[in-house]
């Protein structure tokens, strides 16, 4: 290696496989922003990388896994959580990091999602929100806006369906960490994935993302760089506001913050706890 | 000595309660037992019945006749009535309004003796007891002993007045009954059966799971598997399993792949409907190469079907479920002792050969209760097949080609590797790829392991001698039925005989040739309608069956039905 590639290389790039790239993502798609928080968590926490394992689902968002030099495992569509959870609780000392988009965590995956946020148990959930199916081809889905376009809620009609907001059903479904963020604010949104990391419980880190090439196009939304600085616009920062005011209105005001960090026993605990408790008993 | 009795009542009423408990005293006198439970998908109300056989020679197979009923309401009266056989017997509590007595029927009072002797209505069993012993003249003292082994963890107290109320109904009934009884078990001695585990086929496969060391499983309830599942639960903190009741079967077959994944063996249970929902996880678990066992209690279907009643339909569903190719090795066992050790192999072939294991049970496989032999965990092979050595020289990749197909695995959390694996197309380290030499290359990396499964896979076995005129061909648990009907069918000098298998996919097919060649006729017994057996056997030797034998009503076969069908045909 000669001193000028040493140069060019990312800081990040010691947990990423070089011999992958280039990335297969759009340009201007939030999802290499992403993967950069995630990398970035993982090296302020200093993780036993040998002890992390990284799941994702399918999609764009769901080709991430595959990027990280950590034992990963790229699983069928939705599933990513249902098999985290399988692996969290087979051996609970290793790290579950779940990468996956709105399409592949709440629709197909949607039931997985609610209820191992009811289960609490240890994993770290962080989904990229960018209100379609990008993949297929830019379908609508479970968080596309009313009235939106999209290829399958086409003009002049657009979305007939309603949005879920996910942070609303992570919280109400018992996540013990949620946080949203928009794919601009990539600090704080690294510190809540690192929160997320260190939570004992189930976190889930919602990272709101522009896809330009699908539903900017669609719904005339400009380029990438356009769409990242009407998130940073429209971005409100309300630490600490109760999950169910946790407004998102893409146009207007997409309330960011971190909005639940409460205690409440972990599955993977409870298990131990009650083995020790049956051993002296 | 061959005696069946049908205890019979709606549900809630106690039916197994009386069913186990007379089973127990048979089995501790000595004797061996069939039971066949037969109930709707009810949990109170209706008209369920367990139906007990006992024998001083090994039974495999439920019979038509009955010889004595314990019946609890006004339909178990008249349900098996037809089925009584001359001189049998209707015990029934006489606060059941009937009144159409014939000489038959035997009002007891089994509910007023189990209060004023008992002193606790649920003692009823122990009074239905007193009375079918005493009907059949069975010496009391065999069945006092046999209460005292069964009652004695419970506490002398328990033990005294169980045998009071029998004794009660016992002598009540010696002194005022004076109907017929085809059945005069006076003479009766303790029997020759040594074989003193009561299970069913659900509690085998979990015991055969456990003895495996099965570390993992997730399951969503579904009859007729319900209870293997819970019998896992009941033992995972003792023995160290995480069990995860799911959302759905989606998620139960997807985290045992996780667990797996992450070094532990797992397994999942269900039923059709919730196998249905696993195929897109069947799929995963291939292409990843992560072993997994599914367990498939079978029942009627399609869709909810008969959920409490039984058939083998499933067969073909699952040797075609999921899309694309793959290797999958699939197992039938015929009763609960060869469950506990098919349930065992399953695990080491799913570990040894890095593929989806799946056993085929069905209702009457499942529900049904047997005595058997004490399993030996300690005689339990452990295989946990080709693993990644600790050194090695070059980085380790999931997915190395090698010469059988298998690769050596790893686990996360493995020192110095990591393992990497995609439900997509991979390369030997296990990230995706399009390309179609790649692509050539793991396809034929699946299609090695074939040959090597094979050879592992267990032979069929014959039954009743080689060479006969008549081959029965069967799969799975109507094994049971057939041998029965070969055996009396060949005391009457019949000559026919009976190829069965256990390990149905891949199918070997050496003795299968052997058999067409030297029968002058090849019939399947088959609990469906399409003899998807005898399709298998066409499909992969173009052989074809003469003649086939079909249940398809959801309840089990018998050694009498198959030998009706067989005359039938001409064979008799």
């Amino acid at each position: 290696m000669t001193e000028s590639d040493s140069i060019l290389r990312h800081p990040m790039s010691k947990y990423i496989r070089e011999d992958r790239q280039p990335w297969i993502y759009c340009s201007g798609c939030s999802v290499g922003v992403v993967t950069q928080m995630v990398a970035r968590a993982i090296d302020n926490l200093g993780l036993d990388f040998t002890k992390t394992v990284v799941v994702s689902g399918i999609g764009c968002t769901g080709r991430t896994s595959g990027y990280f030099k950590t034992g990963t495992y790229h699983t069928t569509h939705g599933r990513a959580i249902a098999f985290a959870e399988g692996v969290k609780i087979a051996n609970p000392e290793l790290e579950v990091i779940v990468v996956s988009g709105d399409g592949d965590l709440a629709a197909i995956g949607g039931n997985h999602l609610i209820h191992a946020c009811r289960r609490n148990i240890d994993m770290t959930i962080v989904c990229v929100n960018n209100f379609n199916y990008g993949m297929t081809g830019g379908q609508f889905g479970p968080t596309t806006e009313h009235e939106r376009y999209s290829q399958t809620s086409p003009r002049p009609v657009g979305n007939v369906e309603h949005p879920f907001n996910l942070v609303k059903l992570a919280a109400s479904s018992g996540a013990t960490f949620v946080a949203r963020w928009t794919a601009v604010q990539a600090r704080r949104a690294t510190k809540s994935i690192e929160t997320g990391i260190k939570k004992e419980g189930l976190s889930f880190i919602e990272i709101i993302g522009a896809c330009p090439t699908e539903f900017g196009r669609m719904n005339r939304l400009g380029n990438g760089v356009e769409m990242h600085q009407h998130l940073l616009e429209v971005a409100e920062i309300q630490n600490g506001l109760p999950a169910h005011e946790a407004e998102l209105h893409y146009d207007t005001r997409i309330v960011c913050g971190e909005f639940v960090n409460i205690e409440k026993p972990e599955y993977t605990v409870v298990l131990t706890e009650m083995n020790e408790r049956l051993k002296k008993g | 000595m061959d005696i069946t009795l049908n205890i019979g009542g709606e549900a809630g009423q106690g039916i197994d309660t009386i069913g186990d408990l007379l089973t127990q005293v048979f089995v501790q006198s000595g004797f061996y037992t069939f039971t066949v439970k037969d109930f709707e998908s009810r949990i109170r109300g209706g008209y369920n019945f367990s139906q007990i056989r006992i024998s001083d020679s090994p039974v495999h197979a439920p019979v038509d006749d009955i010889d004595l009923i314990v019946a609890l309401s006004h339909d178990a009266i008249v349900g098996k009535r037809n089925q009584l056989v001359d001189g049998g017997v209707i015990i029934f509590n006489n606060t059941i309004d009937f009144e159409e007595l014939d000489a038959c029927h035997y009002p007891a009072p089994l509910e007023k003796t189990a209060k004023e002797v008992g002193g606790n209505i649920r003692m009823m069993n122990a009074a239905a007891l007193g009375a079918v012993l005493a009907v059949t003249k069975f010496p009391f003292k065999l069945a006092d002993e046999a209460l005292t082994g069964i009652f004695l963890r419970k506490g002398r107290k328990i033990v005294d007045a169980n045998v009071e109320v029998a004794k009660a109904l016992y002598d009540l009934t010696m002194e005022k009954w004076t109907g017929p009884c085809v059945q005069d078990m006076s003479d009766v001695k303790t029997g020759p059966c040594k074989d003193r585990l009561i299970v069913t086929g659900n509690r085998a496969i979990a015991l055969g799971a456990m003895a495996a060391n099965l570390k993992w499983m997730s399951s969503y309830p579904m009859s007729p598997s319900t209870a293997c599942f819970q019998d896992v639960v009941s033992n995972a903190q003792r023995l160290k399993i995480g069990t995860l009741q799911t959302e759905d079967e989606i998620a139960s077959i997807t985290m045992a792949i996780g667990a797996s994944f992450a070094g532990a063996r797992s397994m999942v249970t269900t039923s059709g409907g919730g196998f249905s929902l696993m195929v897109e996880g069947l799929g995963l678990a291939a292409m990843t190469e992560t072993p997994i066992v599914i367990y498939n209690a079978q029942r009627p279907g399609p869709s909810t079907g008969l959920p409490t009643r039984t058939e083998q339909a499933d067969l073909l569903f699952m040797l075609t479920s999921s899309q694309g190719e793959f290797p999958r090795i699939m197992l039938a066992p015929k009763d609960p002792i060869e469950a506990f050790e098919t349930t065992t192999r399953a695990f080491n072939l799913a570990d040894r050969f890095q593929v989806p294991v799946m056993i085929l049970g069905d209702q009457y496989f499942s529900d049904s209760v047997m005595n058997v032999p004490r399993f030996d965990s300690s005689k339990v092979k452990i295989d946990r097949g080709k693993r990644a050595p600790e050194k090695m020289s070059e980085p380790y990749g999931r997915y190395k080609l090698s010469e059988d197909g298998v690769s050596p695995i790893a686990f996360p959390g493995d020192k110095g590797r990591f393992v990497v694996a995609s439900g997509n197309v991979h390369l030997e380290d296990g990230h995706l790829t399009e390309d179609p030499e790649m692509r050539n290359a793991m396809v034929e990396k699946f299609m090695k392991k074939i040959p090597y499964i094979l050879k592992a896979l267990n032979p069929p076995e014959v039954f009743g001698g080689r060479g006969a005129e008549t081959t029965l061909l069967t799969w799975g648990s109507t094994w049971g039925a057939a041998n029965e009907a070969v055996k009396r069918l060949s005391n009457k000098g019949v000559s026919i005989n009976l190829l069965h298998y256990c390990d149905v996919f891949p199918l070997k097919t050496h003795t299968l040739t052997e058999a067409f060649n030297d029968a002058k006729r090849v019939v399947a017994v088959e609990q469906n309608a399409t003899s998807q057996f005898a399709k298998l056997v066409r499909m992969e030797t173009g052989l074809t069956v003469d003649q086939h034998i079909n249940k398809y009503d959801g309840r089990p076969m018998t050694p009498r039905f198959i030998m009706d069908r067989l005359r039938e045909g001409g064979i008799s």
